[in-house]
């Protein structure tokens, strides 16, 4: 019996606690500061790039960046995410479009150090230019950055990582303009946020003096 | 000089904690109610099968982090306040009902205040934002059990609260209940942020079945949170999957552990 009744009140609960947070996000105005596009290249997370070296994802400052994170140790998802990063660099440079970064992030604390991210890139023979790998120095600078690109991730402690395979393009100043939130998803979108974004600019230089 | 350079250390010292602030939670396991027992290869286990979680000895503060300790923060950190926080970490909600002249006897809890912040608030007094673990064990515990999970009177409780329509301003900390260990309001007075609040996913098939869309997720089955009967954590757990780190919510608060 009480039991019966509890369960009324549990969708009582969700109605209502799903009424007021919405209500609060259309009562409240937005501040000065806030109002702007983030910028993933506020983060203050870091991280290292494969000689060591101190670095972030605003490596890629000026240029548009394709952002993704993997741990090498996965079998599965990391193979296939850089197999999308490719296609989505052959989608690219097909629409004319060569001045991008690939960056992959790690998840690995433990096992993604420098020293073995070079060797994998070596192994996929991906040019260091282009290609840029990320060690992170703590778990607290890998959870910063996989909350600023909405990644969701929990380390199974068995060296395994769940993880959502979310691909985000940022940019030249580090915002994201478009999201693939599935390894089978087409390329295609990344290509025309970057063309939509072009012909916006190019807008905006002709109405200036 | 010497003056200087002693002005300087204490700047660089962060502020701690007072001892009377902290509460000792020991270490120990609670069953996992919150996740589903599904392992990792998306098969189902059988359903008896407990997930327990193991959780390592904290001290966490007695209170939620209260609006008067927030303007004393952002005195120090000035980078925090909400015409100075990049939007990167903070949303158009952030602070929004914090005054600026809050008064030192203001003891609700802050809330309005994005992950990031609250981050930076525990770091701030050399602390951090608890676990999803650490919070869901330590606020397990009712005024007499240590895991209050399975029990109904306090699950309807809990229930009771997310149901009550709470309109103005919030009630100070230390107003609701403190728990066996001597910690206030885990329950009853506002959601509180932790610091891996985006390890769950609630998608519309794991609501029915557990399960995960496999293009989006790479070995997720781990993830899931399902437990009907504890709806009150599945609530939680629905309310933390759907935060981004820069959120900032009217009954959102947090408190920091180490």
């Amino acid at each position: 019996m009480e039991f019966r009744l509890s369960l009324r009140q549990i969708g009582l609960g969700v109605a209502l606690a799903t009424i007021g947070l919405f209500n609060t996000a259309a009562i409240a105005q937005p501040s000065a500061k806030a109002e702007g596009n983030p910028s993933l290249y506020d983060l203050k997370s870091k991280w290292r790039d494969i000689n060591d070296k101190p670095a972030s994802v605003s490596v890629a400052r000026g240029e548009y960046a394709v952002v993704a994170m993997v741990y090498t140790s996965c079998p599965h998802a990391c193979p296939m995410t850089i197999n999308k990063l490719q296609q989505i660099e052959e989608s690219l440079s097909k629409g004319g479009i060569s001045n991008v970064k690939f960056i992959l992030a790690s998840f690995d604390v433990k096992k993604d150090r420098p020293e073995h991210l070079k060797k994998y890139q070596r192994s996929r023979s991906l040019d260091p230019k282009k290609w840029i790998f990320l060690s992170p120095e703590s778990d607290g600078d890998v959870r910063e950055l996989a909350v600023a690109l909405g990644i969701s991730y929990k380390d199974l402690g068995n060296g395994d990582f769940s993880h959502s395979n979310l691909i985000t393009l940022l940019d030249q100043e580090g915002a994201v303009i478009a999201t693939l939130d599935n390894l089978n998803a087409a390329p295609e979108p990344f290509l025309e946020a970057i063309k939509g974004a072009k012909e916006k600019g190019e807008a905006l230089k002709k109405v200036a003096p | 000089m010497k003056r200087v350079f002693g002005i300087g250390l204490l700047l660089l010292l962060p502020l701690t904690a007072n001892a009377e602030d902290l509460v000792q939670i020991p270490g120990g396991q609670i069953e996992a109610i919150w996740l589903s027992p599904v392992s990792r290869q998306n098969k189902p286990t059988t359903s008896k099968l407990k997930r327990m979680v193991k959780v390592k000895a904290f001290q966490t503060l007695r209170y939620p982090v209260t609006n008067s300790e927030f303007v004393e923060f952002l005195k120090k950190h000035p980078e925090w306040r909400k015409e100075s926080a990049p939007s990167l970490y903070a949303d158009g909600h952030y602070l929004s009902n914090l005054k600026t002249t809050v008064e030192k006897a203001d003891k609700s809890p802050i809330t309005y205040v994005s992950w990031y912040a609250a981050r930076a608030y525990c770091e701030s007094i050399g602390m951090r934002l608890p676990t999803v673990n650490e919070w869901e064990y330590m606020a397990a515990a009712s005024e007499t059990k240590q895991d209050a999970n399975r029990d109904a009177n306090f699950l309807k409780r809990i229930l009771e609260w997310y149901g009550e329509p709470q309109a103005g301003s919030l009630k100070p900390v230390g107003s609701i209940y403190k728990n066996m260990y001597g910690v206030w309001d885990l329950h009853g007075l506002i959601w509180e942020w932790v610091e891996d609040f985006n390890s769950t996913f609630v998608t519309g098939e794991s609501r029915e079945d557990g399960s995960f869309n496999k293009e989006m997720f790479c070995g997720a089955g781990s993830m899931s949170s399902s437990d009907k009967e504890n709806y009150a954590a599945y609530m939680r757990f629905a309310f933390r999957s759907s935060l981004k780190g820069r959120s900032s919510v009217w009954n959102l608060g947090f408190r920091c552990v180490k």
